[in-house]
Parts: structure tokens; C-alpha cells; sequence
């Protein structure tokens, strides 16, 4: 038997695992390899001194100590049974919801409050309104799509809302009201301004005859629109007004329109598209349509300027278009078509 | 009381019939713990959570070995759970394991033999147990576990390889190659 293999058998010849023929060579090396005879009395003196250990006595607490350690075990599964895990994982579940809403809640009002903190602050400063787009911009197509035109209250036109007032202007039987009556074939297809110059006239003729305008008249709900070419406000920009700030540095609005004064801006805030101060007629600016979505009111606009070579009348003109609606703190964004 | 007799109870529930059955067999094991840790006040945590591990699970005791043996497989089990604790604790500490072993001058650093003389014998057992101990500490784990079984607690080959899960094979050939650990660790203590 080869000196490697015999020295890996040591062990088991220790523990009486050879048997027959390999017994045989094994003893056969051993007679002849003192290395092995040396490793095999080496191997058993350390085996033998692994085995001279003494069992050692309990320590004598060990089942005492034992006993409680059960007991707990006990009470533990005891309460396993009252459906603690259960309960705390419902609850821990549950608080961590509350936790976390609160906390969303919380990061969003923090940030509405700044927004509309912000946006109040931009309007007192008269600061041009978010940017306008390029028309059929691949975001306008997406607004457009995103616009559920059946939910949407169509935009009336001038001449509705003149004719309402004009009518109700009418309410006393006078000369002023047969006036303003025939004002109204006037305002009917034209502008805003036409029933304003009706409504003046008629005030002028019958002053005894004109009552005061009720809150709910000037557009309660609306989104009616107002158009002009004389806003006297030379900047152009696109804003959403939230006080009479308007009034003073859009005078001509007032001018074309005298009942927005009625506007309530606790309830309800104005949009302004103004084209600021062109050179000749021919110019104008219209709201097209707003869209009140989820988190933002979208205003779609259009301007247009004179065709080259065509007529123009040589005066200033101030093009603009408002809409009046319900107040809100959500952000506008304006796109121009 | 038989021993099957107080299986059957406890595993319906009757903790006096546990504590029985662990009553006649904790010195075994409490002895297999300390050999496996050489350290009495760690020995007596495994035996114990043995125990209490055992108390939890009796259900799945399938009573195909004695009660004692279904405990000293766990309390092996244990035992590795704590080294295991104990090396990342040491890798943690940013403390190289082989500290533990032996240093590069061959001197053992752990030392669990008391410099005291022995009192009585119960003394001079503790001291002898100590010395055997601050060898097998020496030894890697696997090795320990070989030497505690075979050569300390003298279980056959088939009984070691049941409890640790390895095949016979494996188990002759790791108990050859801790033996010869075993051997060199000792030789030296003795200044070999």
C-alpha cells in the first residue's frame, strides 16, 4: 500500500473501519513506515485526549431558568391565539396609511397654498401669464384631445349676454326700455360694445329708469366673452386677473363693458387676452374657448393681425378678450390656436 | 413513565411531560452545548434555546430517534446559528476570525484553562474540560462539530451523518480531516 493512501487511513483504522484485504495492507505499511506508526500514536494520544472530557453537572438553575423560558414561550403563544400578530398588522397597516396620507396631504396643500401664493402675487404685478404656444403645437393637439367637448359649457357669444342685459334693463315700462329694445337687433350679432352704447343711451334718455345690476347677472357660471379693440393697455399678455386691478390698467375694458364693474372677484376672476397696442385696425384677439381641467385651467386663445396689403384704418388699436369665471386656484394655462 | 408515553402528552399540550423529557436528557445535551462552545454560560443559552425550540415544534417530532437525539440535532443546529452570529459579528468588528484560531507565532491567544489549581475534582474536571476546549477552539467549526460528535460524544458515523444531514462519506472523510487538525493543535499546546 502506497505511504499516502495508508496515511488516510489512519483514522479510520482508529475507529476500526478497515476490513479484510485493505486491513491487511494497511498493517502490511505499518510495519515497514515508522512516519505512519509515528502519526498513527500521534493521532490516537489526541483522539484520546478529546475523549477524556468529563461531563460536567448542570448548572443548577438550568431547569429553573428552563421553566420560565417556557412559561414565556406559553404566554407568547397565548397571545398568538388572541390574534395580536393580526391585530397589530391591521393596525400598523392602517396607521401607516394615515401617516402617509397625511403627509401627502400635507406636501400638497404646502404646495397649493404656494401656488396660489405665487400666482396672486404674478397677477398684482401685472406679469405676463404662461408662455403662448406655437399654433397645432403637438401639446395642442394633445389638450385638444384631452378636451371632453360634451362637458364643456359652450362659450356664448357676445351678443347672448347683452341681450339678457339689455332685457332685464328693460324690466321698467319707459321710453328707455323701448330703446333698449331696439338696441337689441343691434347687439344681436355683433359685439358686446353695441348693447353697451344701446345700454348708455337708454340710461342717458331714462336715468329714473335704471336699476341697479344683480350679483347673479354678470355671468354667475359663465364663460362668456368679451371682446374689444380699445383696451388702452399697451403691454401684450395673456392673464388671469383676481382683483380690480383690471380696471385700472385695462381702462378701455371698463369703457367698452361698464357692467364688469358688477364683477364679483370674490366669486369670480377675470381672463385677459390682450394683443397690446397695434399700429393700425384690423388686429384682434379672442377667446376661443377654456377648458377647466383637473389640475389646470387651459385657455385657448387666437390673435390676428391685418392681411399684407389690405386696408387698415391708421389708429392705435388695443385688441383684447376677456372671459369671466368661477374663482379657483388651480394654474391657467394659455395656448393660442 | 415511558418515554413515547411522555412524547404523546407533551404533544398534546402537557408542559409537565415536556419538562420530564427534558429533565432526563439537558445534562446530555447541556454537555454537547459546552463542548461544541466551550463556554458554560453560552452552553447553557444553547441547551436551553434547544429546549424551547424543541417545546414550540414537538408537533414535528416523528419520533424515529429518542428525544435526546431529536434535541442534540437541534441543539447543533443552534450552536452553528451562533458561531455564525458570533463571525459576522467578528467581520463586523473589522477583527480578522483567525485571531481566534492561533497567531503567526503559533501562540494560542485563547486560553480557557484557569491558572488556579484544582480544589477538588470537580475542579480538576472543569480545568481538564477547559484545556480540551482552548484545542477545539482552535478548530474550524465544521471540524469542532466532528470531533465534539465522534470522538467527545462517541456517536457512529451513521448518527453524526443523520444529524447533520451529510452523506456517510463525507462525514469519514471530515472526521479524518479534523482529527488531523485536532492533532496538530494539540501538539502544539503541548509545545510540540
Amino acid at each position: 500500500m502506497e505511504h499516502k493512501k495508508a496515511y488516510g487511513l489512519i483514522s479510520d483504522y482508529i475507529d476500526g473501519m478497515l476490513k479484510g484485504e485493505q486491513l491487511k495492507n494497511f498493517l502490511a505499511h505499518l510495519k515497514t513506515c515508522k512516519e505512519c506508526g509515528y502519526q498513527l500514536d500521534a493521532l490516537k494520544n489526541a483522539v484520546q485526549y478529546a475523549k477524556s472530557g468529563r461531563a460536567e453537572d448542570l448548572p443548577v438553575n438550568f431547569l429553573a431558568t428552563l421553566s420560565k423560558r417556557l412559561d414565556e414561550a406559553d404566554s407568547k403563544k397565548a397571545k398568538m391565539k388572541f390574534s395580536w400578530p393580526v391585530f397589530m398588522k391591521v393596525s400598523g397597516t392602517v396607521a401607516a396609511m394615515l401617516i402617509v396620507g397625511v403627509l401627502v396631504r400635507q406636501i400638497y396643500d404646502t404646495k397649493t397654498i404656494k401656488a396660489d401664493k405665487e400666482w396672486l402675487e404674478a397677477e398684482s404685478v401685472q406679469k405676463p401669464a404662461v408662455a403662448e404656444r406655437a399654433k397645432d403645437t403637438e401639446e395642442l393637439k394633445s389638450v385638444k384631445q384631452g378636451i371632453n367637448m360634451a362637458a364643456l359649457a359652450p362659450l356664448k357669444s357676445e351678443a347672448p349676454a347683452a341681450i339678457t342685459y339689455a332685457k332685464k334693463k328693460s324690466a321698467a315700462p319707459s321710453r328707455a326700455n323701448m330703446m333698449k329694445a331696439e338696441a337689441l337687433p343691434a347687439a344681436g350679432m355683433a359685439s358686446k360694445s353695441a348693447a353697451a352704447t344701446a345700454y348708455d343711451m337708454a340710461q342717458e334718455a331714462a336715468p329714473a329708469a335704471a336699476v341697479a345690476l344683480e350679483e347673479k347677472e354678470i355671468n354667475p357660471f359663465g364663460r362668456e366673452v368679451y371682446s374689444g379693440m380699445n383696451s388702452k393697455m399697451a403691454p401684450s399678455m395673456k392673464i388671469i386677473f383676481k382683483n380690480n386691478l383690471i380696471w385700472k390698467n385695462a381702462p378701455g375694458i371698463l369703457e367698452d363693458n361698464p357692467w364688469l364693474e358688477k364683477v364679483d372677484f370674490t366669486r369670480q376672476m377675470v381672463v385677459l387676452v390682450n394683443a397690446g397696442e397695434k399700429p393700425t385696425s384690423g388686429y384682434s384677439a379672442k377667446i376661443n374657448s377654456i377648458v377647466m381641467q383637473e389640475t389646470k385651467i387651459v385657455v385657448l386663445y387666437s390673435e390676428t393681425a391685418p392681411e399684407k396689403g389690405a386696408i387698415t384704418a391708421q389708429v392705435i388699436t388695443y385688441p383684447y378678450s376677456i372671459a369671466i369665471i368661477p374663482t379657483s386656484s388651480k394654474p391657467v394655462e394659455f395656448i393660442r390656436e | 413513565m415511558e418515554e413515547k408515553q411522555l412524547v404523546k402528552l407533551a404533544k398534546d399540550g402537557d408542559r409537565r411531560a415536556f419538562e420530564a423529557l427534558a429533565a432526563s436528557c439537558a445534562k446530555e445535551i447541556y454537555n454537547l452545548a459546552l463542548r461544541l462552545c466551550g463556554d458554560r454560560h453560552k452552553a447553557q443559552d444553547i441547551a436551553q434555546d434547544a429546549f424551547v425550540n424543541a417545546y414550540k415544534s414537538i408537533g414535528s417530532f416523528r419520533e424515529d430517534s429518542p428525544f435526546s437525539a431529536w434535541v442534540r440535532r437541534i441543539a447543533v443546529n443552534a450552536w452553528k446559528n451562533t458561531v455564525r452570529y458570533e463571525i459576522r459579528r467578528y467581520f463586523t468588528k473589522h477583527d480578522s476570525i483567525d485571531d481566534n484560531y492561533e497567531s503567526d507565532d503559533g501562540e494560542m491567544k485563547k486560553q480557557y484553562a484557569s491558572s488556579d489549581p484544582p480544589a477538588d475534582k470537580v475542579l480538576e474536571d472543569r480545568q481538564k474540560n477547559d484545556e480540551i476546549h482552548a484545542v477545539l477552539e482552535l478548530l474550524h467549526p465544521d471540524a469542532r462539530e466532528m470531533i465534539v460528535l465522534r470522538d467527545m460524544e462517541e456517536k457512529s458515523y451513521e448518527e453524526i451523518a443523520a444529524m447533520t444531514g451529510l452523506n456517510t462519506g463525507t462525514v469519514k472523510s471530515r472526521i479524518a480531516r479534523a482529527r488531523e487538525a485536532f492533532k496538530q493543535k494539540f501538539i502544539k499546546m503541548q509545545g510540540g
